[in-house]
């Protein structure tokens, strides 16, 4: 196979990318100077090769731990905990929460056979010294909504006031979706939950399908 | 029905969905009409306008279906018609047992084949789930009448191969005096002293336990007496019975058995 088409080949394979977007990409690659190329390609192999999980809050980095760890500036009293990397990208772009982050690589979806032993809780668990507040910021969907519902269980004992957000995020959304403003609001707005025991019902009050 | 030209339109709950691409989603659908089936959903993850919240486990929706490539239906919009995503994701328990009932479905129904009665118990379970305090029970009762649909009905009245009643007397007498029955997945069911013995005892509690099981409505299942080494025995009977139809073992099985231990 020649290069061009080895290259669209391997780009069109990207979420969301077609075979003609790719080649649109491709062409742009040959044409850029031959600087942009090598720096492309060290970029997407440094991400494979240099980062890591922080030891601490399982976000991706190059240092352990991470810049979000050691900054001190940051409110060490407060953890805000999400799905995904992806997700501390998005929140931290709104700029309304200055407090570190617990990052679960995933949540809990029975359907998907995706159990607690499947996320990154443990590192979670040994932090929480000092920590008088955990936010759960999971999608408001069931997998996001089971996921906190657990967390709550396992973290109340412990003497931590536990919040979710869960309003702003279209229901049935994604964080990662989100824009800025929208996951500011809803981290200003956060609801205590009164409780989230297990065996008993409780309405989700911010949660609503719209009946067309 | 076609489902060329105009669409279609039936009940459905959501099984299962995978995001592919950047914004869209392959969901696998039980629906009322055309059984279970895969349909890509277009712009599901980013998109408010054409699902809402309404594409997500335990909605039943109006879902709108156009013939696709291959085996792939178009999911075109997702109506919710009854939201049971409230009273279910607001308790742990109740979320897997509602998860649960969608794979065991999920798993056996035969792709594209209509089956009303099938979706009837799966909407009456996830009700049942929904409304009451969670119970293992309803579970058993769902597996049983699941198996009776598709024709993998364990016989327990009986014995499977030479049909000896099981029960003359009172269950209390039977229990003091009788001989051990067995139960054999391969004979699809209870087997009398005379055609067993096998692996697999069963108790005259537990074939009591399920022949009243098979015939119960869900929500009454869940009230019936029975204490908790009867409901391990017949979980671990059905269980095996599921598993010789299932060919695997099942996702739910091992998360709830996580969530047990944590
Ligand atoms: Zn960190
Ligand atoms: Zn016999």
């Amino acid at each position: 196979m020649d290069p061009l088409k080895r290259l669209v080949k391997q780009l069109s394979r990207l979420p969301g990318i077609g075979e003609r977007t790719a080649t649109r990409l491709a062409f742009y690659i040959l044409r850029a100077p031959e600087s942009y190329a090598e720096q492309l390609a060290a970029s997407i192999q440094e991400v494979k090769t240099k980062l890591k999980q922080c030891g601490s809050c399982a976000m991706l980095t190059e240092a352990d731990p991470c810049a979000f760890c050691t900054d001190a500036r940051r409110d060490e009293t407060v953890i805000m905990v999400v799905a995904q990397p992806q997700d501390v990208l998005a929140i931290d772009r709104g700029g309304g929460f200055r407090g570190r982050y617990h990052v679960l690589h995933g949540l809990l979806s029975p359907l998907d056979g995706i159990g607690p032993n499947d996320l990154k809780l443990k590192p979670l668990l040994t932090r929480l010294e000092g920590v008088d507040e955990v936010i759960l910021a999971t999608s408001p969907n069931v997998e996001g909504d089971a996921t906190a519902l657990y967390l709550a269980g396992l973290l109340k004992p412990l003497g931590v006031q536990i919040s979710r957000i869960a309003s702003g995020v279209p229901i049935g959304g994604e964080l990662e979706y989100a824009d800025g403003v929208t996951l500011s609001r809803a981290i200003e707005g956060r609801h205590h939950t009164p409780r989230l025991t297990h065996r008993r019902e409780r309405r989700h009050p911010k949660r609503r399908v719209p009946a067309k | 029905m076609s489902v060329a030209g105009e669409g279609e339109v039936t009940h459905a709950w959501l099984a299962r969905s995978v995001d592919y691409g950047e914004a869209d989603r392959v969901v696998t659908l039980l629906t009322e009409s055309r059984g279970r089936l895969s349909a890509l959903a277009r712009g599901a993850r980013r998109s408010r306008k054409r699902f809402g919240g309404a594409l997500s486990l335990f909605v039943e929706g109006n879902a709108r279906l156009r013939r696709g490539r291959g085996d792939l239906f178009l999911l075109e919009s997702f109506e919710s018609v009854r939201d049971l995503a409230p009273p279910i994701s607001a308790d742990l328990i109740k979320v897997t047992h509602g998860s649960y009932v969608l794979e065991l479905a999920r798993e056996l129904w035969p792709p594209e084949q209509r089956e009303p009665e099938l979706y009837a118990l799966l909407s009456e379970a996830l009700e049942v789930i929904a409304g009451s305090a969670p119970s293992a029970l309803t579970l058993r009762a769902y597996e049983l009448r699941l198996l009776g649909i598709l024709g993998f009905a364990p016989v327990v009245d009986r014995c499977a191969r030479c049909n000896a009643p099981a029960f003359h007397e009172a269950v209390s007498d039977v229990t003091r005096t009788r001989e051990p029955w067995a139960f054999s997945v391969a004979a699809g069911g209870a087997l009398c002293p005379r055609c067993g013995p096998t692996d697999r005892r069963l108790s005259a509690e537990a074939q009591r336990a399920l022949s009243v099981l098979v015939a119960s409505p869900l929500l009454a299942a869940a009230a019936e007496k029975m204490n908790g080494s009867l409901r391990r025995d017949l979980r671990d009977l059905l269980h095996s019975v599921l598993r010789h139809h299932l060919g695997k073992t099942l996702k739910s099985w091992d998360f709830i058995a996580q969530l047990a231990q944590a």
